[in-house]
């Protein structure tokens, strides 16, 4: 355990290391780390997935997909919310090492394993990417890939705590997909309740 | 000046109704549309969520350097605009960040429906003849007629069948 603090304490110096070195790159990460950033672009398009579709069996395939997005993030908050109440307390890379962190962001009080926007935005593509594969769960995926980075590099979680999270959103996401699966048709009775009233 | 939440939900009903306005222009939801040509459409909702996130990080300042987590019962209580209790935070839970999320989408689709109903009320909606030959169904029925105007048709047909 001690061997894989150690690299990830490691691998979390070589990252943050980065900052400070280049301006445009440190506004940048601060962007994509940011706590509402990413955060919001992600279920802004699954807004944009609800109503943006030309056919109707597109049209269900893209609600059947911010269904199962908004059902993971549920259960990765449930699991984060666990997590942190009975998990380890582990303390943020800011507090830890107060002199050795380059800190762009501002100090966070609460526990840093796990990441709790690598672990949301992970839950969204996935949630989404399990239901309709196409370029814009790609583009969730390589947003959720950004901000995880982007934690690192600011220096507000460790790189393991990033894994963990990418790991719980994932999780969270197969668990919805299957749940969604078992419930059936509460899900196909929704969609209906919406179409009845113009909403899907 | 606002507190952070009310920062927040200025900018995701901003965001939304850009996002809103850019897939009905997308589909060409006349119905839900302000306007009568889709470039109008998405010429807006790009500015409305440039306006969002500018109005976020410019001016709303998302980060004050407070480290309490600000509660839905204390917003209720204090309302959405300073000044409040010193010891009352500016940085939301994740919780109020949902509520306050989900909060803004639902105006921005009210404002959205109410907004096209009135500006286009003067589309024809299908008659009943054309109907027949294709009757769509949910968001495509706003293709040729507006929110009100097909929950209108909808309350009919019901009554009708009865």
């Amino acid at each position: 355990m001690d061997a894989i603090i150690s690299a990830d304490e490691t691998l979390f110096f070589w990252i943050n290391g980065l900052a400070g070195k280049v301006p445009i790159l440190d506004w940048l990460m601060k962007l994509l780390g940011d706590d509402y950033f990413i955060i919001t672009i992600m279920p802004l398009l699954l807004l944009f997935l609800w109503f943006g579709f030309r056919r109707t069996v597109q049209g269900e395939t893209n609600q059947r997909a911010v269904l199962c997005a908004v059902v993971a993030v549920g259960l990765t908050g449930l699991i984060i919310h666990f997590i942190t109440e009975y998990g380890p307390d582990r303390l943020r890379p800011s507090d830890a090492y107060p002199d050795l962190v380059n800190l762009l962001a501002y100090a966070r009080t609460d526990p840093s394993f796990p990441s709790e926007s690598a672990a949301v935005s992970f839950a969204f593509a996935t949630g989404v990417w399990l239901m309709k594969r196409g370029r814009l769960a790609a583009a969730m995926f390589l947003m959720a890939v950004l901000l995880s980075f982007a934690r690192v590099y600011v220096g507000v979680h460790y790189p393991l705590d990033v894994f963990a999270g990418v790991a719980i959103g994932i999780l969270a996401s197969l668990a919805a997909f299957g749940i969604l699966r078992i419930i059936e048709p509460l899900p196909t009775w929704f969609l209906r309740l919406m179409r009845i009233h113009y909403l899907a | 000046m606002l507190t952070l939440v009310g920062v927040y939900f200025i900018f995701i009903y901003l965001a939304s109704l850009g996002v809103l306005q850019i897939a009905v222009s997308y589909v060409n939801l006349r119905g839900l549309s302000f306007f009568t040509r889709p470039f109008w459409g998405y010429i807006f909702g790009f500015l409305a969520i440039a306006g969002g996130f500018s109005w976020f990080y410019i001016v709303g300042n998302p980060h004050p350097e407070v480290g309490y987590a600000i509660t839905v019962s204390d917003i209720f209580r204090y309302g959405f605009s300073n000044p409040m209790p010193p010891d009352i935070g500016l940085i939301m839970g994740e919780g109020e960040s949902v509520f306050f999320f989900l909060l803004a989408v639902g105006c921005a689709l009210l404002t959205t429906i109410i907004i096209s109903s009135i500006v286009k009320c003067r589309i024809s909606p299908r008659t009943p003849e054309e109907m027949k030959e294709e009757a769509p169904e949910g968001l495509e029925a706003l293709k040729y007629m507006t929110f009100f105007q097909a929950i209108t048709r909808s309350l009919r047909n019901g009554k009708g069948k009865e």
